[in-house]
C-alpha cells in the first residue's frame, strides 16, 4: 500500500510509542503509571539495556519480549500427559489407603489446596478413592529423557527445549479456575487483570499498528472473560480477541461499505485538521492530543492488523508444519501460527485457545477425550516450537502451555461413570519453553500417585510472576496506587526453570 | 527433595480468603534512596506509618506501643524499650522486623520489610534513634473529619453580594491561592453542557436557536428548570445512581439463560430509579426504600422495586457472597466506609473491628427474594430457590422484591475471611453499627407487617386481576361452546349393524359352548398384541400381613409369549420382590436361595395346558412364599408348594408395593377371581380380605378396570396394551364383534359427548369465578374486617364448597376433553400410525383423569375439608426483623456524618467531573481529604435541609459561576502553574461523553434515538442495529455483558464503578467511523437536512456554506470559524472529486455524507467543554 500520508499536519511523523492514552485520572491513580510514561514517551525494549534508575526502563533487564500463552480448557489430565505414573498401574483398582502410600485424601493439603464455589451447606465435591490406571503408555525421550505419553508423538520430539513444571496447584475446584489461572483469584474473590493485561499494562507495545494484547481462539463462554480482563487497569490493556477472519479480524475494522480507500482517507485527514485546529484554542488539552493520535493509529491499524493474521502469506511448509492441511489439528494450527505472525510483529502477549471451552473436561470417557484432543494439539504446538526455533524466535519469546487444573487419579464414579477422573486442583503440570528458560528441564513433582504437588508447590501466580520476570517486569512493582494487591497476587518467580 | 534458595522467606499465600485492598497497603517504599544519613522524617516514618500504625499508632496500641512518634517509640511499650538508641543489636524492635521465623515477625501480615528498610532502621538507631521535638503523633481516629457531623458554616463573603454559596466558599479558596478564574464560557457552550449533564443529550438546532436569542437575564435559569422537569433527566442521572449503585441485569450462564447472580425482574428497579429521581423524590427516602422498602412502607408496593439494590447482589450459589457484597457496597456507596476491610480482621485505618463487619451482615441475614404478581400480568409462581442439579430459568413476570424469610436466621462470626472457620462459641451475632458512628441511634424494632404485605392476594389490585383472568376465562369457554355441535343422538346404521353382528356372535357362541369369562360374566383381559399391558393392585384393603395369608387367581394363556405375576417392591423404578412367569411353557420363580428367576415347573401349551389356578401363600415371617400351580384343564400339579422369595414385600402403608400382572409383547391372557384371604382356620376357608372378581356392575364390559377396587394400569404399559375387562375375554370373535359394538355406540355418542365437553369448561369457568368471590369475601372478612367469628366460619364454609365444585367441574370437563381425544383417535383408520398413540395418550389422561374426579368428588364430601380452600396468592411471614429499617432510618438521619457528604460528593463530581473527596467510596483515614470542607459541609446541610431534594442541589450547582466558566486555560499561565490539576476550579473541567451519552448522542442528532422509557431490558448486541436510550441495553459483568460500543468507551462496570474512567483508544476512532450506526446517522442527518432546506443536489457555496453551518450547529452546538469552513468546503469538494461520478447529484450527498461522519468523529462532539 502506498498512501500519502494522510497526516499532513506533521504528527503522524513523530515516534509514537503508546497506542492507548487514558484520558481521564479516572480512578484518581489508575493512570498515573501511564501518564508519567507517557510524558516520557518512554518505551520499553525489551531486549536491550536500559540505564538503571530511568523511570520507563522495565525494572530490570528483560530476558523475552513477548508471550505466546496456550491455554487449555477444561483440564487435562497431568498423568496422561506430562506427568506419567506408573503407581497408578500398579495399584488400578486399589483404595489409596490400600497402597504403601500416605493416603492423600488425609493431608492437610488436601482441604487446603482447594475451596468449593457453592458453599460447604450446598455441596462439597466427591473425593474418589479408588485408583483409575494410566489410559495410555509413556516413555522418556530426548537427551533430556523427559517422560511424556504416547499421546504426544511430535511434542515428545521437542521435550530438550521444553521446561516442566509438575508441582502446580490451584484452589478452585470448579472450572471458574479457568479464570483464576489468568487472574490469580478464586471465583469469591475480588477480580484482578489477567496476566496478558499486566504484561501489556507493564510493558507497551513494540509495535504502534497492533494491539498489545491479543487473544486467538476465546474467550468462548460468557463466564471466561474474566481471562482476558484487564479491569481498573483500563480497557486498553484488555485482550483483544482477533477472529482469524481477514476480512473481518476486529470490531468496526473495515471500512464502510461504499466507500473508498481514498475518501476514507480524506475524511481521517480532515478529522486530523479540524482537531488540530481545535487544538490551537486547548493547547494544553491531553486528551485532545491523544485522541488526534488515536485517529491516526486507527487509520494504520485498519491495514496493519488483516496483513498480521493473514495466514496466506505463509509457505506450503510452514503451514504443514502446523498442520493445518489436516482437519483434525487445522483450528489448533491456524491460532497458533497466528499466534506466531504476531509476536513477530511485535505484539507483547498472545493467548490462544486451541481447543474449545471445556473440551478436556474428562469426567467420562477420559481415553476417547485425551486421544482425540491431544492429537488436535500435538503437531500444531510441536510445529510453533519448531518454528520458532527455526526462525531464532524461541530466544525472544516465552511459550507456555497449560490447563486450569489436574485430574483425580481416583476413578470418577459420579452418575454412574467408570471412565473418567474429576477436576484434580492439588496437582497439574504445565510447561514453558523459549527465552529465559532452562531447556529439557523438569521442575517439581506431584507424590506417586500424581495427588499432591510436592513441597510448596507453585500457585498460579508463581507462573504469572517467572512470565512477567522474564519480560523484566518485577511483579510486586506493578502497583496501581488504590488498588493493593495481596501477595496471592503476586507469586514467587520460578527461579529453578529460569536459565 | 525440592531445594529453595529462599527457603528463609516463607510465603504467606492467602488462599481462600476475600481480599480488601486497603489490608495490607503499603506505601512506595521501593524509592528509599541510599542517603548518607539515616533521616526519622524521611526513612523511618513512612516505613512504620505504613507498615505499623494500623496496630501501633492512634487507632490501637498492640501491647501498649505507640511507634507514631519518636517519643513513643523511644518509650517502649508493655515489655518495655523496643529502640535502644545507639544499639540496634540490643533493640527489641529490630529483632522483631527482621525475625526470620514468620510467627515471630512483625509486621505479621504481607511482605517482610525489605533488607534495605531495616538496614536504615538500623543505623537510625545506631545514630541516636533521633526525631524531631516537635512531632505530633497521630490525631485519634474518633476525631476524624469525616466522623464529625456536619455544621452548617458560614458563607464567606459580604451576605448581600453572595448570589451563590457555592461561588462564595470556591472564590474564597481561591483568592487564598491567588488564583483567577476564567470568564463565562459563551452561551452555545453552556447550554450544551448543561443539556449533556442534565439530560444526557445535546440541544437541538432549535432549542441552541432559542437560547442564543433569549436575552432575558434568567435565559440559563429557565433551561435549567426546563431540563431538571424533563422526563429524559431521571434517565440520566438514574444511570449515574446505577453505577454507584451497581446496577447489573441478570446473570450467571447468559448463555444457558440460568440466572445465578440477580433476578431477571431486576429491570424494574432501574425504571424505579428512573422514575424516581424524576419524582424529585428525596435521596434519603430512596435509600429507605432500597433498603427497607419492605419494613418502612409495606403498602407502597411501587416501592418495594427498589430492593433490587439488595437483591442484585444476590449469588444463588453462595449465600455467604451475597451477604458479603450487601455489606461491602452498602459501605461503600451509602457511607463512604470500606467495611469490607473488617471482613478479616479490625479495620487498619478507621476504627471499625471485626465483629462490627458480621454486626452489618446481621441487617440482612434474614433476607431472601420473593416475586410478587403484578397486576394486569401473569401470576409468575414462586421466585425459584437454588437447587444445585437445575437451572433458574428467566422469568420476566412479577416484582422481585426482598423480605425477611429467616426472621432468627444466625449470623456467624468467621476468621481469616473464610466463612468455614465459624466461630460457633461466639453464638449469634446481632445486628449493630460501629461505635464510632451513632450507635445508640440504631433502633431495631421488629415489624409486625399489614396482611396485604405478607399476603399480596389481599391486594385489592391483584384481586382484580384474577377476576379479570376468571372473565377471560368464561368469555372464551362461552366463545367455545359456539362453536361447539348441537347435543344430539345419531342413531345410526354402523350402529344398528354392530348391534346385531355381536348380538349373532353371542348366541353363535352359546351354542358351540365356547368359553366366555373364566368365572362369572366377566373377567380380566390382558391383550398385549399391540404393547405390553400391565395391571397393578396396592391391595388397600389389607391391614395386616400374617403368615399363610394367600393370593390366588385363574390364569387363561390365550398367546403365549410372557406373562407374569409379581410381587412389585417398588412400583415407579418396577423393582421386582416376587414373581412367577409363563413363558413358552416354562414356568419361572424367584426360588429362595438363587439370585434369579428359575424354572420351577413346566406346562404344554400345544397340548391344551394353558388354564391354571395359581396361589402363593406369603409367610412373611420366614420372607418367603409358597407358590403352587394347578392346570386346570386336566387338574395336573404343575408347581407345587415351591419357596420364593419374598423380599420383604409388604403393600401395607406403603404405596409403591402393589400386586401386578403383566402381559408381555406377544401374549394375551385372562385373569380373573383375585383373592386374598387368610389361611383356612380349622378347614374352613376364610372369607377373602381382597376379593377381584370383574363382575357388572362395578366393572363394565369393555372398559379399563381402573379406579375399581384399587386397580390402576402400570406405567410401564405400552401404547397399545390393551387392559379391560371382558364378557367374552376368552373368544376372539367375540371379543372383535363387541369392540365394533363399543366403537360404534361411542360413535353415535359422538355428538352428545362433544356438546358437553364443550359445555363443561363453561360450567367450571362459571364456577371458578364464584369460587373466587367466595374466598376473596372470605379471605377478606378473615384478615381485613372485623367480621364476627361465626360470619368468618360461613364465608370460610362458602368459599370452600365453592372451591371444591370448582374442582369438581373442572375435573370433570378434563375426563371430558380426554374422552373426546379418545373419540377422535378411535376414529382414525385402524391402519393410522397415530391412532394407537393417541388412543393411548387420552386413555392415560383419561385414567388420571378419573381418578381426579373420584376425588374431587370424595372432597365434595369430605366434612374435613369444609373448611378449607387455597389462598389467593402465596403467604409469606406476618412480621420482619426490622433489622433494615433500623438500618436505613440509622443512614438518612440527619446527623450522620457520612451519608448526605458522600452523597454530594457524588453529585458535585458528575457536574464539575472531579470530586471534593477524590476517594469518593472511602471517607475514612485512608481516604483523600476534602479540597473544599466547609462547602463540602455547607452542601450537606443544604442537601438535608431541602429535603434531600437532588434538584435543588442540581439547580445550586448548574447555576454557579464556577459551573459556567471556560474550560481553556486561555492567558492564565499563572494559574496552571500554581494549580495545574484545577482542584479549587479556577476554570470548568471538560469531559468525554460516557459511552451511554456516545451512542445516545449520535442517534439523536441524527433524530434516530427512541425515547420509549422503561421495560425489561434489550440485548445490548442489538444496540449497535436499534434505537433506544443505552440505559436500557443489557449490561452485566460477564463477556458479552456490554455492547461492542460499550466495551470501546469504557461502559461502566456492574461490579465496581464508583467512579468512571475515560479512555481513548483507536478501536474508538474505527467505531466512530466505520461503524453502521455512524454511516447510518451521518445518512439521515443529511436526508433530513436536504428535506428541510430544499437543497438537494445543489452543490453551490452557498448550499455548501449553509450545509456546513447547520451541520455544526447540529453536531456541535456551535458555528463554524472561517478557518473550519475553509476546511469543510475543500473536504465536500474532494469527497466529491473522489465519488465515482462526480458530477452527480449522488456526490453530492455523499460528500455531505462524509461531512457528517467527519463531525461526528470532531473531538468536540464527544467532548463536552
Amino acid at each position: 500500500m502506498n498512501l500519502r500520508n494522510p497526516f499532513p499536519c506533521g504528527c503522524a511523523g513523530r515516534p509514537v510509542h503508546r497506542r492507548a492514552f487514558l484520558a481521564d485520572v479516572g480512578m484518581g491513580m489508575a493512570g498515573m503509571a501511564l501518564g508519567a510514561m507517557l510524558a516520557n514517551e518512554g518505551v520499553v525494549r525489551a531486549g536491550e539495556p536500559v540505564p538503571a534508575g530511568s523511570p520507563d526502563a522495565t525494572h530490570f533487564p528483560p530476558r523475552a519480549k513477548s508471550v505466546i500463552w496456550i491455554f487449555l480448557s477444561g483440564g487435562y489430565s497431568h498423568m496422561e500427559t506430562f506427568d506419567p505414573k506408573p503407581a497408578l498401574n500398579q495399584y488400578a483398582g486399589m483404595t489409596f489407603d490400600k497402597t504403601p502410600f500416605e493416603n492423600p485424601v488425609h493431608s492437610p493439603l488436601h482441604k487446603k489446596r482447594f475451596r468449593s464455589v457453592p458453599s460447604e451447606d450446598i455441596n462439597v465435591r466427591d473425593v474418589y478413592p479408588t485408583i483409575y490406571p494410566m489410559q495410555i503408555g509413556f516413555q522418556k525421550h530426548g537427551q533430556s529423557g523427559i517422560e511424556v505419553t504416547d499421546w504426544w508423538p511430535h511434542l515428545a520430539k521437542q521435550v530438550d527445549d521444553l521446561c516442566f513444571v509438575r508441582n502446580m496447584w490451584t484452589t478452585d475446584n470448579d472450572h471458574a479456575a479457568e479464570n483464576q489461572f489468568h487472574t490469580g483469584r478464586h471465583k469469591l474473590d475480588e477480580s484482578q487483570p489477567s496476566i496478558g493485561a499486566w504484561a501489556s499494562y507493564g510493558l507497551g507495545a513494540l509495535n504502534d499498528n497492533l494491539p498489545e494484547f491479543v487473544v486467538l481462539g476465546g474467550p468462548t463462554r460468557s463466564d471466561t472473560r474474566e481471562s482476558i480482563d484487564a479491569l481498573y487497569l483500563g480497557p486498553q490493556y484488555a485482550g483483544i480477541p482477533l477472529s482469524l477472519d481477514p476480512a473481518s479480524p476486529l470490531p468496526f475494522a473495515q471500512r464502510p461499505v461504499g466507500q473508498s480507500l481514498a475518501q476514507q482517507q480524506q475524511e481521517y485527514e480532515t478529522i486530523g485538521r479540524l482537531n488540530e485546529l481545535a487544538a490551537v484554542e486547548y493547547p494544553e488539552d491531553q486528551t485532545l492530543r491523544a485522541r488526534i493520535r488515536s485517529y491516526e493509529l486507527a487509520f494504520r491499524m485498519q491495514a496493519a492488523v488483516p496483513e498480521a493474521i493473514d495466514l496466506a502469506k505463509e509457505s506450503e511448509a510452514t503451514t504443514k508444519l502446523y498442520g493445518l492441511d489436516n482437519n483434525a489439528t487445522k483450528v489448533a494450527g491456524q491460532r497458533l501460527l497466528a499466534a506466531r505472525r504476531l509476536v513477530e510483529r511485535g505484539v507483547r502477549f498472545v493467548q490462544v485457545f486451541p481447543s474449545p471451552y471445556g473440551s478436556w473436561d474428562s469426567h467420562q470417557k477420559l481415553k476417547d477425550n485425551h486421544t482425540r484432543l491431544c492429537a488436535s494439539v500435538d503437531l500444531p504446538v510441536a510445529g510453533l516450537i519448531q518454528d520458532l526455533k527455526q526462525r531464532g524466535l524461541l530466544d525472544d519469546v516465552v511459550v507456555v502451555f497449560g490447563t486450569e487444573f489436574g485430574r483425580t487419579p481416583g476413578l470418577e464414579l459420579r452418575g454412574g461413570g467408570n471412565t473418567g477422573r474429576d477436576h484434580h486442583p492439588n496437582g497439574f503440570t504445565v510447561w514453558l519453553a523459549g527465552a529465559g528458560l532452562k531447556r529439557g528441564h523438569v521442575h517439581g513433582a506431584t507424590d506417586e500417585l500424581g495427588y499432591h504437588a510436592l513441597g510448596e508447590g507453585h500457585y498460579v501466580t508463581d507462573l504469572h510472576a517467572t512470565v512477567l520476570h522474564l519480560l523484566g517486569l518485577d511483579n510486586r512493582r506493578l502497583e496501581i496506587p488504590g488498588r493493593k494487591r495481596l501477595d496471592i497476587d503476586h507469586g514467587r518467580v520460578i527461579e529453578e526453570i529460569l536459565a | 527433595m525440592m531445594t529453595r534458595s529462599n527457603c528463609l522467606r516463607e510465603r504467606r499465600i492467602i488462599i481462600e480468603r476475600l481480599i480488601c485492598f486497603c489490608a495490607l497497603a503499603v506505601a512506595c517504599l521501593s524509592g528509599i534512596a541510599r542517603a548518607e544519613e539515616p533521616d526519622y522524617e524521611r526513612d523511618v516514618k513512612p516505613v512504620l506509618k505504613a507498615r505499623c500504625y494500623a496496630c501501633h499508632g492512634a487507632l490501637k496500641q498492640a501491647g501498649g506501643l505507640r511507634l507514631d512518634t519518636g517519643n513513643s517509640i523511644r518509650k517502649g511499650g508493655d515489655v518495655g524499650a523496643v529502640v535502644i538508641a545507639g544499639k540496634p543489636a540490643e533493640s527489641l524492635l529490630l529483632e522483631k522486623i527482621s525475625a526470620s521465623e514468620p510467627s515471630e515477625r512483625m509486621p505479621p501480615e504481607g511482605e517482610p520489610l525489605s533488607a534495605a528498610q531495616i538496614e536504615r532502621l538500623r543505623d537510625w538507631i545506631r545514630d541516636g534513634a533521633k526525631s524531631p521535638e516537635s512531632e505530633a503523633a497521630e490525631i485519634d481516629p474518633r476525631e476524624h473529619w469525616a466522623f464529625q457531623p456536619p455544621r452548617r458554616p458560614d458563607v464567606p463573603g459580604d451576605r448581600n453580594q453572595v448570589t451563590n454559596p457555592i461561588d462564595a466558599f470556591l472564590d474564597a479558596e481561591r483568592t487564598r491561592h491567588g488564583l483567577t478564574p476564567r470568564s463565562t464560557a459563551p452561551k452555545h457552550v453552556q447550554l450544551r453542557r448543561v443539556y449533556l449533564d442534565l439530560i444526557g443529550l445535546p440541544p437541538t438546532r432549535g432549542e441552541l436557536e432559542a437560547f442564543l436569542n433569549d436575552d432575558s437575564p434568567d435565559a440559563y435559569e429557565k433551561v435549567v428548570d426546563r431540563l431538571l422537569r424533563d422526563e429524559r433527566h431521571g434517565e440520566r442521572w438514574g444511570r449515574h445512581w446505577m453505577d454507584v449503585w451497581r446496577y447489573s441485569d441478570w446473570y450467571g450462564r447468559r448463555d444457558v439463560n440460568d440466572v445465578r447472580n440477580s433476578a431477571s425482574q431486576i429491570f424494574r428497579w432501574r425504571d424505579w430509579i428512573v422514575r424516581s429521581l424524576n419524582q424529585g423524590k428525596g435521596y434519603d427516602r430512596m435509600l429507605q426504600e432500597m433498603l427497607a422498602a419492605d419494613e418502612l412502607f409495606p403498602d407502597d408496593y411501587e416501592a418495594g422495586v427498589a430492593t433490587g439494590y439488595l437483591i442484585r447482589n444476590y449469588y444463588s450459589l453462595n449465600p455467604n457472597d451475597w451477604m458479603r457484597s450487601q455489606v461491602e457496597h452498602t459501605g461503600k456507596a451509602f457511607l463512604g466506609l470500606t467495611l469490607n476491610c473488617a471482613h478479616c480482621h479490625d479495620h487498619k485505618y478507621d476504627p471499625i473491628e471485626q465483629k462490627d463487619y458480621f454486626r452489618l451482615r446481621a441487617f440482612f441475614e434474614p433476607v431472601f427474594i420473593r416475586q410478587d404478581r403484578v397486576p394486569g400480568e401473569a401470576d409468575p409462581g414462586m421466585f425459584q430457590d437454588y437447587t444445585y442439579a437445575g437451572t433458574r430459568g428467566v422469568q420476566r413476570l412479577g416484582a422481585a422484591r426482598v423480605f425477611d424469610r429467616q426472621l432468627d436466621a444466625p449470623t456467624w462470626f468467621y476468621t481469616g475471611g473464610d466463612e468455614r472457620n465459624r466461630v460457633r462459641e461466639r453464638g449469634s451475632i446481632p445486628p449493630g453499627v460501629p461505635a464510632i458512628l451513632l450507635p445508640d441511634a440504631l433502633k431495631v424494632e421488629p415489624v409486625a407487617l399489614p396482611p396485604s404485605a405478607w399476603y399480596p392476594g389481599l391486594r385489592p389490585e391483584i384481586q382484580e386481576t384474577m377476576r379479570a383472568d376468571a372473565r377471560n376465562a368464561i368469555a372464551s369457554a362461552e366463545e367455545s361452546l359456539r362453536g361447539a355441535p348441537a347435543a344430539e343422538l345419531v342413531a345410526t346404521d354402523e350402529l344398528r349393524q354392530a348391534e346385531a353382528a355381536h348380538a349373532q356372535a353371542v348366541e353363535l357362541a352359546k351354542a358351540a359352548g365356547r368359553p366366555t369369562a373364566l368365572a362369572g360374566e366377566q373377567s380380566l383381559l390382558l391383550d398385549a398384541t399391540q404393547g405390553r399391558a400391565i395391571v397393578q393392585n396396592g391391595l388397600k384393603s389389607l391391614k395386616t400381613l400374617d403368615d399363610g395369608l394367600t393370593i390366588s387367581f385363574e390364569l387363561l394363556i390365550l398367546k403365549d409369549a410372557h406373562v407374569n405375576f409379581q410381587l412389585v417392591k417398588e412400583n415407579k423404578q418396577g423393582l421386582t420382590a416376587d414373581f412367577v412367569s409363563w413363558e413358552k411353557g416354562s414356568i419361572q420363580a424367584y426360588r429362595t436361595g438363587v439370585d434369579s428367576a428359575v424354572e420351577v415347573g413346566t406346562y404344554n401349551f400345544a397340548a391344551g395346558q394353558n388354564r391354571f389356578q395359581v396361589a402363593l401363600v406369603l409367610r412373611p415371617s420366614t420372607d418367603e412364599a409358597l407358590l403352587t400351580v394347578q392346570s386346570v384343564t386336566d387338574g395336573s400339579l404343575l408347581v407345587d408348594n415351591v419357596p420364593t422369595k419374598m423380599n420383604s414385600w409388604s403393600p401395607i402403608g406403603n404405596d409403591v408395593q402393589t400386586i401386578s400382572f403383566d402381559a408381555r409383547p406377544d401374549s394375551v391372557a385372562v385373569i380373573d377371581s383375585v383373592q386374598v384371604a387368610l389361611a383356612p382356620t380349622e378347614g374352613k376357608p376364610s372369607p377373602p380380605l381382597f376379593d377381584s372378581s370383574f363382575e357388572a356392575p362395578q366393572y363394565t364390559d369393555g372398559s379399563p378396570p381402573e379406579n375399581i377396587e384399587g386397580w390402576q394400569r402400570s406405567t410401564f404399559s405400552e401404547n397399545g396394551g390393551v387392559a379391560v375387562v371382558s364378557k367374552t375375554a376368552g373368544n376372539k370373535e367375540l371379543r372383535e364383534s363387541s369392540e365394533r359394538l363399543r366403537f360404534a355406540r361411542r360413535k353415535a355418542d359422538g355428538p352428545l359427548l362433544r356438546h358437553r365437553a364443550a359445555e363443561a369448561p363453561l360450567t367450571a369457568a362459571t364456577a371458578e369465578l364464584a369460587s373466587l368471590e367466595a374466598r376473596i369475601e372470605a379471605e377478606r372478612a378473615k384478615y381485613l374486617e372485623s367480621t364476627p367469628a361465626e360470619q368468618v366460619t360461613s364465608l370460610t364454609r362458602a368459599a370452600s364448597r365453592a372451591e371444591r365444585q370448582t374442582n369438581l367441574a373442572r375435573a370433570e370437563s378434563n375426563l371430558l376433553r380426554y374422552d373426546v381425544a379418545l373419540l377422535d383417535a378411535e376414529a382414525k383408520p385402524a391402519d393410522d400410525a397415530k391412532r394407537a398413540p393417541e388412543m393411548d395418550a387420552a386413555n392415560k389422561g383419561l385414567a388420571t383423569a378419573r381418578t381426579a374426579v373420584e376425588s374431587a368428588r370424595a372432597a365434595l364430601a369430605d366434612e374435613k375439608l369444609a373448611e378449607t380452600y387455597a389462598p389467593l396468592s402465596a403467604q409469606y411471614p406476618k412480621e420482619s426483623t426490622g433489622r433494615r429499617r433500623a438500618l436505613a432510618l440509622w443512614i438518612t438521619r440527619r446527623d450522620h456524618p457520612l451519608t448526605a457528604r458522600v452523597a454530594v460528593n457524588h453529585i458535585w463530581l458528575r457536574h464539575f467531573r472531579s470530586p471534593l473527596v477524590a476517594s469518593v467510596y472511602d471517607f475514612g483515614r485512608n481516604g483523600a481529604r476534602p479540597t473544599h470542607p466547609e462547602l463540602l459541609d455547607w452542601l450537606a446541610i443544604e442537601f438535608m435541609e431541602s429535603g434531600w431534594d437532588m434538584k435543588h442541589l442540581h439547580r445550586l450547582i448548574v447555576t454557579s459561576a464556577a459551573y459556567r466558566r471556560l474550560t481553556s486555560v486561555g492567558d492564565a499561565r499563572q494559574s496552571v502553574a500554581a494549580d495545574p490539576e484545577n482542584r479549587l476550579l479556577w476554570r470548568m473541567n471538560s469531559w468525554r461523553m460516557e459511552s451511554e451519552v456516545v451512542r445516545d448522542s449520535l442517534l439523536y442528532v441524527a433524530g434516530r434515538l427512541d425515547m420509549t422509557q422503561g421495560g425489561v431490558e434489550l440485548e445490548n448486541k442489538d444496540a449497535l442495529t436499534t434505537q433506544r436510550r443505552t440505559l436500557y441495553y443489557s449490561s452485566f459483568p460477564e463477556s458479552g455483558g456490554k455492547s461492542t460500543l460499550g466495551e470501546l468507551f469504557d461502559a461502566p462496570d456492574p461490579l465496581d464503578c464508583y467512579r468512571r474512567v475515560s479512555s481513548i483508544v483507536p478501536q474508538q476512532a474505527l467505531a466512530l467511523t466505520n461503524s453502521d450506526l455512524v454511516r447510518q446517522s451521518s445518512v439521515s442527518i443529511v436526508k433530513a437536512w436536504q428535506e428541510s432546506s430544499g437543497a438537494v443536489a445543489d452543490a453551490s457555496d452557498e448550499a455548501a456554506d449553509r450545509f456546513i453551518a447547520d451541520l455544526f450547529a447540529q453536531v456541535l452546538s456551535r458555528s463554524p470559524s472561517l478557518e473550519e469552513l475553509r476546511i469543510c468546503r475543500e473536504t465536500l469538494d474532494q469527497q466529491r472529486q473522489l465519488a465515482t461520478a462526480p458530477q452527480s447529484a449522488a456526490a453530492v450527498v455523499q460528500a455531505r455524507e462524509s461531512l457528517a461522519r467527519i463531525l461526528l468523529n470532531h473531538n468536540d462532539f464527544v467532548t463536552v467543554r
